[in-house]
C-alpha cells in the first residue's frame, strides 16, 4: 500500500496548496484531505494513514491537541504541526507529543525535510 | 574595579550561595519542584549577569546549566546525582571564576576548557539515546577559541560563535542540520566533529547523528539566532571577543590604558547619543542637554572614566552638538586609551584580597535610618555647647556654667555612645552568612570519609561583627572537619554502640553577655583523657608528674597544645600539622578564646567564645594602690561593701560569705604584686567577679568610674604580662590597663588560694 | 536513488553520488562502503547532500575524489580524510 498522508487545514487554499507540493516532493504517496479534527478522526477510521499534516489554527480541536489524541493510538506516526505561530511554547508542545514543528507558509525545503524523516521513521517502524 | 562590575561580583557570590544550598536541599527531595525552580532561576539570572560583561566561557556555560535546569524544572532531566554534582560543579567554577575577575579582571587561562566540558556533559545528560556520553577531553575543549584561533588579530565586526548540537534522532524529525547552518549570514567559519566517540564500525547507525557543529559568524547575534530558532535548547549561542579586546588585555599594564567598555556602559551612552539626536524645542533642549550631560558623565565616572567624564562636562559648555560628538568619539574609541586620570583609578584592580578584607557590605536600611537619625541629634546637642561658651564669656556664674556643661556632656556622650554602638551595629552579620556554607562542607566531608552525618544548625539569628563572622568559617571548619574525621565512630562502631547510623554534627551559637558562643558539637565518641595523657607524655610535650596533677577537664583541654595531634594518622580531612591550636589561635585574634567539654562514648562539644563586637566595652575604673585599673563590667558580678569583720582568714587566704557562700577574696594590689599595703577603713569595697568559671571577690581601694570605650587587645610588652586584657585610653590622656581577671587567677605567681569545691 | 554504483562493478570502482542525496541515501551510501572499503567515493556531481550522507563520509573515511558538488559542503567543510 503506497504511503498516505493526511492535510488537515480549514482552509481549502491551504489544503491545495499542500497536496501539490507532497505530490512533487513525493509523487508516489497518495494524499487525503479533511477540514476539521472530527473529519480527520473519520478519515482515520476509512483508510490506513501513515503521515500527518496538521494546521494549528483551527476553529473546534486545534492541531496540538489533535496531534495529541492521535499520538495516543499511534506511537509511531509521523506528525507535523504547521503553524505561523512560532512561540516557544507551542514548539515545546509539540515537542512534548513527540511532532515535528513546521512554520507557516509552508516552503519545500521545510515539508521536504518533514517527508525525509517521515520516511525514515516508517521504514524503522516497518522493519 | 567599578561600580557595576563590584555589584555584579556581589550578586554573584549571592546566588552561588543560595543555589547551592537549593541543590543540597533537592538531594533529599528530588520532587521539591520549588527547589527546582528557584535553582533553575539562580542559573538563569547569573546567565543574564554575565552576559552583561564580556566573558563567552562563563556565559556559555552558565546558558548550558541554565537548559539543563529548565529540562529539570519541564521534567524532562532527572534531577539526580549527576545533575547535581554537576551543577555543584559549575557553582565552584563561577565562584572561582568571580575571584579571578575580581583580582586579576579576567578568567582564568583555564576557564575556556573547563567550561566546555561541563558545558558539554550537560548536553549530554540532555540529548537522548544511548549513543549519549558524558563528554570527556576527547569532545571539544575550547571549541570557539580554536576555531576563532586563525582569526585573531583580524579587524571586522564582531563575531559570534555558535556551537549546534543536534539531538541525537533529529533525522526523524525531518532535520537537516548542515541545511540549518547553510542559511547563517556572515559565515567565516565552520567545523564538524563527532560529538562523542563513535561506536565500532558494525554498530554504525548512519540515521543517529552525533555530530557538533561548531561555526562563527560576523552577523548580527538576531539573524543568527533566527536561523537556530527551532532548535533553540540544542545550540549555543557566545559573543567572542573583538580582536582589539585582545589586543588590549594582551597589552599589559600600562597604566593610562583602560578596559574596553563594558556592553552596559556603551549602551548607555548610546542612548544619550540618540536622546541629543532628537529635534526638540528650544527651552526643553536646555533641559535635554543637562540631564543627558549628567547621566553620560555620572556612567563613565562609575565606570572608572573620569577622564572621559569631564571632556563631556567640558563639551556641554559648546552645546548638544559638540557633546554628542563627544560621546560618540568616546564610543567608537573604546580600545583607546582613556585619559590619564583614569591610570590612577585602575590600581585597585590587582590589589589582592586579604583573607580579612571586608570590601563591601549589605547594610539593613532601618539601621542606617537610625544612624542618621542620631548624628542628627548630636548635631543638635553639639551646638549647645557654643551657646554655653558664650555664657562663660558673658560671665555667667561657675557653678551654674559647670551644672549646665556637665548636663551637655552626659547628653553628649549619651548620643556618642548610642552613634558609636549605632555604626557598630551596621557590621552585625547573622551567623547564617557563615553556618550556611557548612552544610555543602559536611556533605563533601562525608562523602569523603564515606561516613553518613547530618548536619544541625542553631541560633544562626545570633549576630556579630562581620569581621569576626568571617574569620570563624576556616576554624570552624577544622573543628567541623576534625569532628567528622575522628570525633564521629563509622557506622558499624555507631551501630555496635546503639547509635544512630548517621553521625550527628551541631553547630549552633547564643548570646553570652556582651558576646557570642560558637560551638561545634558531635555525637562521636568523645575524647578520652586516658588517652590524652599518654599522648602528651609520648610526645614529650609535659613530664608525667605534671600530667598526672592535672584533672581530667584540664588534661582535655590539652588538644588545643601545639603539636598535639589526636589522630594516630593525620586524618584525611584535617590536614598535616594543623591542630587545634591553630583554632585557639583563631579565636584569640578575634579576641576570644575556645573551650572544650566531652564526655568518652557521648560525644564532643567545642566551643568558641568570641566578643559581639569589636565596640565599645563597659569598662569599670577601680583605684589600687596608687593607681588606677579597668574592668570589664560583664566579669563584674556585683559590687559590694562588707565590713573587715565579716572577712576571715582561711586556709591559704581570706573568704567572706556572700549569699550563702563562701567566696574568696582577694585584694587587687595583692595580685598586681604589691603586698605592702597596709588596709584601709573598716570597709572592704569587694567587686564580685567571675572568672574560668570560679567566683571570686577582689577588694579594690575605691571605684573611680564607669566608662564606655573601646579596648585595645594588648601588644607588645604590655601583651606579655598574664592578666592584662587590654588597654584603653582615659579622657585625660592617661593609658588604662585593663585587667583580665581569668588572665590574673590564672598566673602561677599568684599567692595560693583556697581550694574550690 | 542518488548513490549509484553499477553492479557489475569490481572492487575499487568509486561509489557515485548524484544529484540530490537526501537522508535515506545515508544508509545506503554507508552499506555499500562497508562492503567494499577500498572503493572510493566520487562526490563531484551531488549538487546538494544531506548532513547524514555527510556525517557517513565522517565516519567510515573512504577516499574521496574531487571537489564536492555541494557549494556549501565545497566552500566551508573540509573533506574527511581517509582513515
Amino acid at each position: 500500500m503506497p504511503t498516505t498522508v493526511l492535510i488537515v487545514d480549514d482552509s481549502k487554499l491551504a489544503r491545495l496548496v499542500g497536496a501539490k507540493l507532497l505530490r512533487q516532493l513525493k509523487p508516489d504517496w497518495e494524499v487525503a484531505e479533511a477540514a476539521n479534527a472530527d473529519a480527520a478522526m473519520a478519515v482515520m477510521d476509512e483508510r490506513q494513514v501513515d503521515v500527518a499534516l496538521l494546521d494549528f489554527n483551527m476553529p473546534g480541536k486545534d492541531g496540538l491537541e489533535l496531534a495529541a489524541d492521535l499520538r495516543a493510538s499511534r506511537l509511531h506516526m509521523p506528525i507535523a504541526v504547521v503553524s505561523a505561530n512560532i512561540q516557544d511554547e507551542i514548539i515545546a508542545r509539540a515537542r512534548s507529543v513527540d511532532a515535528t514543528f513546521l512554520p507557516k507558509p509552508l516552503t519545500e525545503e521545510a515539508l521536504a525535510g518533514f517527508l525525509s524523516g517521515a520516511a525514515l521513521r516508517l521504514r524503522r517502524t516497518a522493519s | 574595579m567599578n561600580d557595576l562590575l563590584e555589584q555584579f561580583l556581589d550578586e554573584t557570590r549571592e546566588l552561588v550561595q543560595s543555589a547551592t544550598e537549593d541543590l543540597l536541599a533537592l538531594e533529599a527531595a528530588p520532587d521539591d519542584t520549588e527547589a527546582v525552580n528557584r535553582v533553575f532561576r539562580a542559573f538563569h539570572t547569573l546567565k543574564g549577569s554575565v552576559g552583561l560583561f564580556d566573558f563567552p566561557p562563563w556565559f556559555s556555560l552558565l546558558h548550558a546549566a541554565e537548559d539543563g535546569l529548565s529540562a529539570a524544572r519541564a521534567g524532562t532531566l532527572a534531577v539526580d546525582a549527576a545533575l547535581i554534582d554537576l551543577s555543584l560543579e559549575t557553582l565552584d567554577a563561577t565562584g572561582r571564576w568571580a575571584d579571578a575577575v575580581e583580582t586579576e579582571g579576567t578568567l582564568p587561562g583555564t576557564a575556556d576548557a573547563e567550561g566546555s566540558v561541563l558545558a558539554g556533559r550537560y548536553r549530554s545528560l540532555l540529548s537522548s539515546g544511548p549513543e549519549a556520553r558524558a563528554m570527556d577531553a576527547s569532545a571539544l575543549p575550547g571549541w570557539a577559541s580554536r576555531l576563532a584561533e586563525p582569526l585573531r588579530g583580524v579587524e571586522g565586526r564582531p563575531r559570534i560563535a555558535v556551537r549546534y548540537q543536534p539531538r541525537s534522532d533529529c533525522f526523524f524529525s525531518g532535520d537537516d542540520p548542515l541545511g540549518l547552518v547553510r542559511k547563517v549570514p556572515g559565515l567565516l567559519a565552520v567545523s564538524v566533529e563527532p560529538a562523542a566517540p563513535w561506536s565500532p564500525d558494525e554498530e554504525f547507525d548512519a540515521f543517529a547523528c552525533n555530530l557538533a557543529i561548531a561555526l562563527i559568524s560576523d552577523a548580527p547575534r538576531a539573524e543568527i539566532e533566527a536561523v537556530f530558532r527551532l532548535v533553540g535548547d540544542q545550540v549555543t549561542v557566545v559573543d567572542l571577543p573583538t580582536a582589539t579586546d585582545q589586543r588590549n588585555a594582551s597589552g599589559g599594564t600600562i597604566s593610562a590604558s583602560a578596559p574596553a567598555m563594558e556592553p552596559v556602559v556603551a549602551a548607555i551612552l548610546a542612548e544619550q547619543v540618540r536622546v541629543l539626536a532628537a529635534a526638540g524645542e528650544a527651552q526643553t533642549d536646555a533641559g535635554r542637554l543637562e540631564a543627558c550631560a549628567r547621566s553620560v558623565m555620572n556612567t563613565l565616572r562609575s565606570a572608572g572614566r573620569s577622564g572621559d567624564a569631564d571632556r563631556c562636562g567640558q563639551a556641554l559648555g559648546s552645546g548638544p552638538d559638540a557633546l554628542r560628538a563627544t560621546i560618540e568619539a568616546i564610543l567608537t574609541d573604546r580600545s583607546n586609551a582613556a585619559s590619564p586620570t583614569d591610570g590612577e583609578e585602575d590600581h585597585g584592580a590587582s590589589e589582592p584580597l586579604g583573607g580579612d578584607a571586608v570590601r563591601t557590605l549589605r547594610v539593613d536600611a532601618a539601621r542606617v535610618d537610625a544612624l542618621v537619625a542620631l548624628v542628627g541629634e548630636l548635631v543638635v546637642a553639639r551646638n549647645g555647647l557654643g551657646y554655653l561658651a558664650a555664657r562663660a564669656e558673658a560671665g555667667e556664674d561657675a557653678g551654674m556654667l559647670a551644672r549646665a556643661i556637665r548636663e551637655a556632656d552626659a547628653n553628649i556622650g549619651r548620643l556618642s555612645t548610642s552613634l558609636h554602638r549605632s555604626a557598630i551595629s551596621l557590621r552585625l552579620t547573622p551567623l547564617s552568612s557563615v553556618f550556611r556554607r557548612f552544610g555543602r562542607q559536611v556533605r563533601d566531608a562525608a562523602r569523603g570519609l564515606g561516613k553518613d552525618v547530618v548536619l544541625v544548625v542553631e541560633g544562626e539569628a545570633a549576630e556579630a561583627d562581620k569581621g569576626i563572622v568571617e574569620n570563624l568559617f576556616e576554624p570552624l571548619l577544622h573543628v567541623v572537619r576534625n569532628a567528622i574525621d575522628h570525633g564521629l565512630e563509622d557506622a558499624v562502631n555507631r551501630r555496635q554502640v546503639g547509635k544512630p547510623e548517621a553521625g550527628r554534627i551541631c553547630l549552633a551559637a547564643e548570646q553570652d553577655g556582651n558576646g557570642i558562643v560558637v560551638s561545634v558539637s558531635d555525637d562521636g565518641r568523645g575524647i578520652d583523657p586516658a588517652f590524652i595523657r599518654r599522648r602528651v607524655v609520648d610526645r614529650g610535650l609535659l613530664q608525667p608528674e605534671a600530667v598526672a596533677s592535672m584533672d581530667d577537664a584540664a588534661v582535655t583541654e590539652l588538644i588545643f597544645a601545639p603539636g598535639f595531634s589526636t589522630a594516630e594518622s593525620v586524618g584525611a580531612l584535617s590536614g598535616r600539622g594543623v591542630g587545634m591550636d591553630a583554632v585557639r589561635a583563631a579565636a584569640a585574634r578575634m579576641g576570644g578564646r575556645v573551650s572544650v567539654e566531652s564526655r568518652v562514648g557521648l560525644g564532643t562539644t567545642i566551643r568558641l567564645h568570641l566578643p559581639q563586637t569589636i565596640a565599645l566595652a563597659r569598662i569599670m575604673v577601680v583605684g589600687a594602690g596608687t593607681e588606677s585599673y579597668g574592668i570589664a563590667m560583664d566579669a563584674v558580678v556585683e559590687v559590694v561593701r562588707r565590713p573587715r569583720t565579716c572577712i576571715h582568714a582561711v586556709a591559704g587566704g581570706n573568704a567572706t560569705v556572700l549569699r550563702g557562700r563562701t567566696v574568696p577574696v582577694f585584694r587587687l594590689v595583692e595580685l598586681l604584686g604589691r603586698r605592702d599595703r597596709p588596709l584601709d577603713g573598716d570597709d572592704a569595697l569587694l567587686l564580685v567577679v567571675r572568672a574560668n568559671g570560679e567566683t571570686i571577690a577582689v577588694e579594690v581601694d575605691r571605684f573611680e568610674d564607669h566608662i564606655d570605650t573601646v579596648v585595645r587587645p594588648p601588644a607588645g610588652l604590655v601583651g606579655s604580662v598574664a592578666g592584662v586584657g587590654g588597654t584603653t585610653l582615659l579622657s585625660d590622656g592617661r593609658v588604662l590597663l585593663v585587667l583580665d581577671p581569668g588572665g590574673i587567677l590564672a598566673d602561677a605567681s599568684v599567692p595560693a588560694r583556697a581550694e574550690d569545691r | 536513488m542518488a548513490v549509484v554504483r553499477r553492479v557489475d562493478a569490481g572492487p575499487g570502482t568509486p561509489v557515485r553520488l548524484e544529484g540530490v542525496c537526501p537522508v535515506e541515501d545515508a544508509e545506503t551510501l554507508a552499506s555499500l562502503i562497508l562492503e567494499d572499503p577500498s572503493a572510493p567515493v566520487d562526490w563531484t556531481a551531488c549538487t546538494r547532500m544531506h548532513t547524514a550522507v555527510y556525517q557517513v563520509l565522517l565516519r567510515l573515511r573512504p577516499t574521496i575524489l574531487g571537489t564536492s558538488g555541494d557549494p556549501f559542503v565545497g566552500r566551508w567543510l573540509t573533506p574527511p580524510s581517509p582513515g
